[in-house]
């Protein structure tokens, strides 16, 4: 070690041991002025305490001269998580009306945690990189260069901040299972979507930059591979995305389960819902169809193909195949519909549940998950009756078109595991219908924190994807192009539910012109084509389900890396490296 | 037969690299039809005016360009080979380093991936930084040097692996005249140790100094190669230096040459010192009392590893040592190609059939002869006239 290295050591660690002090020092200040003097004051302490804290700071760090310049970053990050500290108090204390000093010591240890694992978790992949590979050594490069930008330092104090800051969002009104929800929502969502955004950004620049800035032809013309270089770039990102995934992870199940989850629930069963249908993990069990259903179905099939009218449509509408699966689902919508309050035959309908006796064991409650829908405008809300059991059991008043839970205590499934639930429509003018995929019954199968982990693996394993679309690209896109397509696909492949759904729906009307016909049809096929492909990214969407307190499998987690992980990064990945190892790296001026 | 040790450093044939544009159509022919042999411990130097096809030679020996006709060998290898570059080392035109890094994590960075060892590093790290004079400044990012500065750490990094080829493209550019002159020196010391240089300028003085062959281009095109004695000789002139005369004997030997020659002498001046010479010696005089300045020092002496003996106790062999240090590290799947002193310079028929694969080699007008030799650095050289160079490439004699 030098002697200029040596020298700046001592005044280091006397710098952060000031720094510390300082942060120490303001923070006792604006809780003892908030506990004596109204919280108030923390909105005039905090600001004043920081600018205080900032000018000290750099006073010292400067004093300090030629210092590392990986510990500048870190000094100037622990300044950041100290804001980050504040404003999620003061917020938290605003918005949930509770003593300011117990605020500040909940988010203080949140974000002290957060700010902190940030630190250590960069510091951590970078000693897990320290090995001579290659690969590894472009790994560290590519975390050293997120550190020293400043835009990406930026984001990372937004990252920590955007979190605390959704407390704002959160009503002390609502029941505590909605809170953690709506938290777990938006938490979870807003991360993914902020770590989608800096993956595809980042991702361009870190390699567009090697090109536009030339430094490419130095680094390539080291004994690295252009494929190991590229691999070396994607594992820095994905380090980077899961590091900054982990923290938003920790900080929202922190949240959740060490103070949302203690609040004063609004009554008993509020404080059970809590338990039984979001900090758990749920499996959904539909309804067995009655027997008989795909045998009338088969029957009216051979019926139909004993004429030839029913030969001729069968061969109109696609083949036996086809129209036999259009009766099915007219069938099983047949028999998820049910008539007006004694107005027809169907005004009650039997729904059949079986294998729960592990269901019944595990848990104290199940839970009835619907969606009722009606055709027409008839208000916002009907009434049903439930008859468990062939045992009356409750009447509900339902929302239209809103996803609803009842729970159902699970003593009343019977000893072969089976529960019978009649529904009864009372209203008398209208029919109602559960849609497909909207009545299922829900047990706990594990518990919520392994639930959570898996679901927050299939994050990172998209986010990974993600990475390996915008380097794909980058290999021959500018920074600007690549990442607009990159984010173009991301979000296509994200909406994609939406867009098959929009496409179906797009269509010229009979009046119009051909032309116009025409180009709707090519429309909607592209969009349509375009958004199947993307349906397999879209059909892992692991933050709904944990809102939902839905169970989580291994075997989504391993179809998750085997479909996005593998069976379609391996191919963009191969993409890359053919175009990257045929390209030019210089631009020669003649 | 083709033995190891007449394996050319850098070999290529009718080497050509055409531009398109857009619509892939030839825009610019850069290189056109290159011949080029540079031996093992030799110092060649490509000179050539701006768009001459230097740059594109020595990106397309580094496989960042590929040629569009021709064949390329770089000791034996194709420049797409990722082990080859595990012995070379090279400086852009440019410093494109990582502005975000300081200069110590720049040369930790490429020291990584050649796979030096962490006490490797560390000990190479600490010896460039003093060699370039940057150990001061060693913690501030890189994107805040000054030009120079940023010369001095691309420097740094493209001798990190002690190579056995050294590509300097344009290396003087943005140095002050010390930094120059430590660049020559470097040259001439990695050529004592038995190193390869390839030097690409367009800065007469630079070549003309270290050299001990050139090739000039222009147009992409090979105009002339040889020594820089051979480029440079004028004939029918004789210079004889003595120290300085008195005005009568200048007239006995006026009248003697007269006598026995029948020849007049055409000029007789006193000796003018290099403007370079002056200039060290006067910043060497302000080091010396102590003068102070904010930017890069002068440069300390020549790191360690890239030296023979220097610097080492008395017993132990410098150049063992450094290839105890560097060899396990360093190049463990690369056979090091036999260092011999260099060949003779002219169209050696094994190496052109190694190229070739049998194929007779194109011979090149601008090729030279037979009896030509790399001269050593300790060689004395004649003064020479400037002026084939300067009409080579202007048509504007300096002299």
């Amino acid at each position: 070690m030098n002697a200029a290295a040596q020298s700046s050591r001592p005044k280091l660690l006397i710098a952060y041991l000031l720094i510390w002090l300082a942060v120490t020092a303001v923070t006792a200040l604006v809780v003892l002025a908030e506990m004596f003097l109204g919280s108030w004051t923390g909105w005039i302490t905090a600001p004043l305490c920081f600018v205080a804290i900032l000018a000290v700071g750099r006073k010292v760090l400067a004093d300090t001269g030629e210092m590392p310049a990986a510990k500048q970053h870190l000094a100037r990050l622990a300044g950041s998580y100290f804001v980050v500290n504040l404003v999620g108090a003061f917020s938290l204390a605003v918005t949930e009306g509770i003593n300011p000093y117990n605020a500040l010591n909940l988010v203080a240890v949140i974000v002290f945690i957060n700010g902190w694992l940030l630190v250590a978790l960069l510091a951590l992949a970078r000693w897990a990189l320290t090995r001579r590979h290659p690969v590894l050594s472009v790994a560290r490069q590519t975390l050293d260069e997120a550190r020293g930008l400043r835009v990406v330092n930026g984001f990372f104090l937004l990252f920590l901040l955007l979190i605390p800051m959704l407390v704002f969002l959160l009503s002390p009104d609502q029941p505590i299972r909605y809170r953690i929800q709506q938290f777990m929502t938006y938490g979870l969502g807003i991360s993914q979507f902020l770590l989608a955004a800096f993956v595809i950004l980042f991702g361009a620049w870190t390699l567009t930059s090697e090109f536009t800035g030339r430094q490419a032809q130095v680094s390539l013309v080291k004994p690295i591979g252009r494929g190991a270089f590229w691999l070396g770039k994607w594992l820095g990102m994905v380090i980077l995305s899961g590091v900054l995934l982990g923290i938003a992870a920790l900080t929202v199940y922190l949240f959740t389960v060490f103070y949302l989850a203690r609040q004063p629930a609004l009554d008993e069963l509020d404080a059970l819902l809590v338990k039984q249908e979001v900090l758990t993990a749920r499996v959904a069990s539909p309804p067995q169809p009655p027997d008989n259903l795909t045998n009338r179905v088969d029957k009216r099939m051979e019926e139909m193909l004993s004429t030839d009218t029913g030969r001729s449509l069968v061969i109109e509408r696609g083949g036996q195949a086809a129209v036999r699966n259009e009766m099915l689902q007219r069938e099983l919508a047949q028999w998820r519909s049910i008539g007006p309050y004694r107005q027809s035959e169907r005004w009650h309908q039997d729904y059949y549940f079986t294998d729960l006796r592990r269901a019944a064991r595990q848990s104290e409650f199940l839970s009835l998950r619907y969606k009722i829908k009606v055709k027409g405008d008839w208000g916002v809300t009907t009434k049903l009756f439930l008859v468990i059991n062939d045992k009356p059991y409750k009447q509900i008043e339902t929302p239209l078109d809103i996803v609803q839970r009842q729970p159902i205590p699970s003593r009343l499934v019977d000893d072969e595991g089976r529960l019978k639930i009649t529904v009864v429509n009372l209203d008398p003018k209208i029919s109602v219908i559960f849609p497909a995929d909207h009545l299922e019954l829900l047990y706990t199968v594990d518990r919520f924190g392994p639930n959570y982990l898996r679901g927050m693996v299939i994050v990172w394993i998209k986010l990974s994807f993600v990475a390996v679309l915008v380097l794909s690209l980058s290999t021959y896109l500018g920074f600007a192009v690549a990442s607009l397509a990159s984010g173009l696909v991301w979000a296509v492949a994200t909406f994609s539910p939406y867009l098959l759904e929009a496409a179906g729906r797009f269509s010229a009307k009979p009046e119009d012109a051909e032309t116009v016909r025409w180009a709707t049809s090519v429309v909607r096929w592209v969009a349509t084509s375009v958004a199947w492909l993307g349906q397999q990214y879209a059909a892992y969407q692991p933050i709904d389900r944990l809102a939902e307190g839905l169970y989580i499998g291994w075997d989504q987690l391993l179809g998750c890396a085997g479909w996005i992980g593998l069976a379609w990064s391996l191919p963009l990945a191969l993409k890359a490296w053919v175009v990257f190892r045929r390209r030019e790296l210089a631009h020669v001026q003649v | 037969m083709t033995d190891a040790a007449t394996i050319p450093a850098i070999g290529t044939i009718g080497l050509t690299k055409v531009f398109k544009d857009f619509w892939l159509r030839p825009r610019v022919v850069a290189v056109d039809q290159l011949d080029l042999t540079v031996h093992p411990q030799q110092v060649f130097g490509l000179l050539g005016p701006n768009g001459s096809g230097k740059s594109t030679t020595i990106k397309i020996l580094l496989g960042l360009l590929f040629p569009t006709r021709g064949r390329v060998q770089v000791m034996g290898r194709l420049p797409s080979d990722v082990a080859l570059k595990k012995r070379i080392g090279y400086l852009p035109e440019e410093s494109y380093l990582y502005r975000f890094l300081n200069a110590r994590e720049t040369l930790d960075y490429y020291g990584r991936l050649f796979g030096l060892t962490r006490a490797s590093r560390t000990q190479r790290i600490d010896m460039l930084l003093e060699m370039v004079g940057l150990e001061a400044v060693q913690y501030r990012p890189v994107g805040e040097y000054s030009k120079g500065m940023q010369r001095r750490i691309g420097l740094a990094q493209a001798l990190i692996n002690d190579p056995d080829l050294l590509i300097l493209d344009e290396p003087t550019t943005g140095l002050d005249p010390i930094g120059t002159r430590q660049i020559k020196d470097l040259i001439l010391e990695l050529k004592a140790r038995g190193k390869t240089v390839l030097l690409s300028s367009h800065l007469l003085a630079d070549v003309e100094d270290v050299c001990d062959r050139v090739a000039i281009l222009y147009g992409g095109r090979k105009r002339a190669e040889g020594t820089v004695d051979e480029l440079l000789t004028v004939e029918g002139s004789s210079l004889i230096e003595t120290d300085a005369l008195e005005p009568e004997t200048i007239a006995k030997i006026e009248r003697l040459i007269e006598a026995e020659e029948g020849k007049s002498v055409r000029r007789v001046e006193s000796q003018r010192q290099k403007l370079e010479q002056l200039f060290l010696d006067i910043v060497h005089q302000a080091q010396k009392e102590g003068a102070a300045t904010s930017g890069a020092l002068a440069g300390g002496a020549m790191a360690e590893f890239l030296t023979r003996d220097a610097h080492l106790p008395e017993q132990v062999d410098g150049r063992a040592l450094i290839e105890q240090l560097t060899r396990p590290a360093e190049s463990p799947d690369v056979v090091a190609a036999p260092i011999e002193p260099a060949e003779p310079t002219g169209p050696d028929e094994s190496v052109l059939n190694q190229l070739t694969e049998g194929d007779a080699a194109p011979a090149s007008a601008a090729s030279p002869g037979p009896n030509e030799s790399a001269p050593s650095s300790e060689e004395k050289r004649e003064p020479v006239d400037r002026g084939v160079i300067d009409d080579l490439l202007g048509g504007e004699n300096k002299s």
